[in-house]
């Protein structure tokens, strides 16, 4: 019998291993209607600690925990530690035995994961009124980070730290999973717009 | 190769939209709906096959790489249907192609019966270079086809995890700030729909993100010109230093905000994604500087601009040099001295060809006897269209149609490998 936890692949897959979508704009017509609405901030926690900032010990603990073991079971897998390193990551650790692979006399799975580095939590709406403690918290999403600073949660990167970016230890470091508008810019400018999709009107761009 | 005839999955229509594939159905001129995603078969391809197609693909593109490396040296931008005037532009771009011009993607159109057929190989029908769609088709709805029905099964499809890798390493390329703006025209399901997924793939590959119709793009310029740069904005007012377009390059440059476009690529301070040397790829005007400088390859079909250059009874088909979706595509034979003989086999009326047409010679293509959706008997070709993502072959769409031409109404059908 072969073992089932780890794919024995002989032939040449050719498929996409995983194919998922955010369906970000999903109404046609989308793009005729572009604002503010698209912004996402989220918060980044490094510690159960860090959480009870803004939320209550019992409900850190608990969703830490869950996270931990989504972590465990989502994230990339690799054979040994260099090729994890090699992969990008600074920090690899051990996958731990999850049930579906428990033939390992050290106790762990003999395979490597990038080790966690914080729990990303949407921002709640409203703010400021509420306090400590009595903001319900969402399910918090476990977040690796690579070299490069690309943040991955599963197999999916979900934000980067801008430069510079460090998480803080003590408290929620907010990031930006999409784009948000600078404002208005300095000095006075005008701007002339309907200068691009004249040619071709009507056609199918596509080819 | 082998065309299997199927039962489509229950409430298909519900499962396409629910990934996000709304223009599955399109409607004709006269109002009759018109299945465009087409489950009522799919095509099954032998590994052997498989291999054979991504060694055309991985070949042809390099070869088409050569290709511009020529045009660009001998300036032939006018033989392929372009002025004399985008050469600044398509050399600046070209000098960079390995730097930060670099291409994500695009789909070579094969006619290839199948190792069935005999030993032959793909024959290269055409190349979008620039705007090619049925992307998410191939990446994304084919694949939770066989998710459902094979799962199991395999295809030749890593599209998505191809393209994320490709709009990563771009991200990790460049500087920052990893912002991307996407336009295409809007409304248009089609077109807006490939752009949303490639917004998708951007945002998984670590770009923030933002879509704008193209006519709402703005060109910035301080009141006192002395008081600083011009720029592409938003809606917004912020800056776009990054810009995918769905919109074919000889488009852009014809429209009244062209020159700045040209001008703010070469100065390096707007990224344009395909850059602007596919330019000389989106013509079909490649084929026959193919032809020359890969004279009798196995995997191109004899292409000149001049069709006294066919042997007498050569079947030839006409194509506009800077034409789409199979409009204003003829098929013919050809006389003694290149003129054609009696009707055309085949045509389809369109827009283009102002700019002149070349010609290329028929090939067999994949073909299955079978039934039209509503019943009538009929013969059914497939086009395969390959997609090259970065530099490599990664996995295949395949377009239907009774006729010999492949158009906007063709239908697309899954394939699995088998």
């Amino acid at each position: 019998m072969s073992n089932s936890a780890i794919p024995q692949s002989t032939t040449k897959r050719r498929r996409s291993r995983y194919v998922t979508t955010l369906l970000v704009g999903v109404a046609a017509g989308a793009l005729a209607s572009c604002d503010n609405a698209q912004d996402t901030d989220v918060n980044i926690y490094q510690s159960s600690e860090a959480c009870r900032q803004d939320y209550t010990p019992e409900a850190c603990d608990q969703g830490f925990a869950e996270a931990k073991t989504q972590h465990a079971q989502s994230a990339p897998k690799f054979a040994t530690r260099e090729e994890c390193l090699a992969a990008g990551f600074d920090n690899c650790e051990a996958a731990p035995t999850t049930a579906a692979s428990t033939q390992s006399a050290s106790g762990g799975s003999g395979m490597f994961m990038p080790m966690v580095m914080g729990y990303m939590m949407g921002r709640t709406l409203g703010g400021g009124m509420s306090s400590v403690g009595q903001q319900p918290m969402q399910q918090p999403r476990p977040v690796y980070a690579d070299r490069s600073g690309f943040l991955y949660s599963g197999d999916r990167a979900v934000s980067r730290l801008a430069p510079g970016q460090a998480l803080n230890p003590n408290a929620a470091t907010t990031v930006r999973t999409r784009m948000s508008p600078t404002g208005a810019l300095a000095g006075t400018r005008t701007v002339a717009r309907s200068g691009f999709g004249s040619t071709g009107r009507g056609m199918s761009a596509g080819s | 190769m082998h065309r299997d005839v199927l039962a489509p999955r229950e409430h298909w229509q519900a499962k396409v939209e629910k990934i996000g594939f709304d223009w599955h159905t399109s409607l004709t001129d006269k109002g009759e709906k018109l299945e465009y995603w087409d489950e009522n078969a799919c095509w099954v391809l032998s590994p052997d096959e498989v291999d054979l197609i991504e060694a055309a693909t991985n070949d042809v593109h390099q070869m088409c790489l050569q290709a511009v490396d020529y045009v660009v040296t001998k300036g032939l931008y006018e033989a392929i249907g372009y002025p004399d005037s985008v050469a600044d532009l398509v050399e600046n771009s070209w000098r960079r192609h390995q730097a930060d011009e670099k291409p994500i993607y695009g789909r070579f159109d094969f006619a290839f019966p199948g190792l069935n057929d005999g030993e032959v190989t793909p024959k290269l029908l055409e190349y979008n270079a620039d705007t090619p769609t049925g992307l998410f088709e191939a990446s994304v709805v084919q694949w939770h086809w066989l998710q459902d029905c094979h799962p199991d099964g395999d295809q030749f499809n890593s599209i998505h995890e191809a393209l994320v890798a490709a709009w990563s390493d771009l991200a990790k390329a460049s500087a920052g700030p990893y912002v991307l703006h996407l336009t295409s025209f809007a409304p248009h399901p089609e077109d807006e729909g490939t752009v949303r997924y490639m917004q998708d793939v951007a945002i998984e590959a670590g770009f923030a993100t933002k879509m704008i119709a193209a006519a709402d793009i703005g060109w910035s310029s301080p009141e006192d010109d002395a008081a600083g740069e011009s720029y592409f904005v938003d809606l917004a007012g912020e800056k776009i230093s990054s810009l995918y377009k769905l919109l074919p390059w000889d488009w852009v440059l014809s429209d009244p905000f062209g020159d700045q476009m040209a001008k703010a690529v070469m100065g390096g301070s707007l990224r344009v994604i395909e850059p602007a040397w596919k330019l000389v790829l989106s013509s079909k005007g490649i084929l026959p500087v193919l032809w020359k400088l890969f004279p009798d390859h196995p995997y191109l079909l004899e292409s000149h601009f001049e069709t006294a250059q066919f042997k007498s009874g050569s079947d030839v088909f006409a194509k506009p040099k800077l034409g789409r979706e199979g409009a204003n595509i003829s098929l013919a034979t050809l006389g003694a001295k290149g003129q054609v003989v009696g009707a055309p086999h085949a045509s389809v009326d369109g827009p283009y060809g102002r700019e002149g047409y070349i010609y290329q010679a028929a090939a067999p293509m994949a073909r299955a006897e079978g039934r039209t959706l509503s019943g009538q008997s009929c013969t059914h070709h497939a086009v395969i269209g390959s997609w090259v993502i970065g530099d490599q072959s990664c996995g295949i769409g395949l377009r239907e149609d009774t006729s010999l031409i492949t158009q906007n109404t063709s239908r697309f059908v899954p394939h699995r490998m088998g």
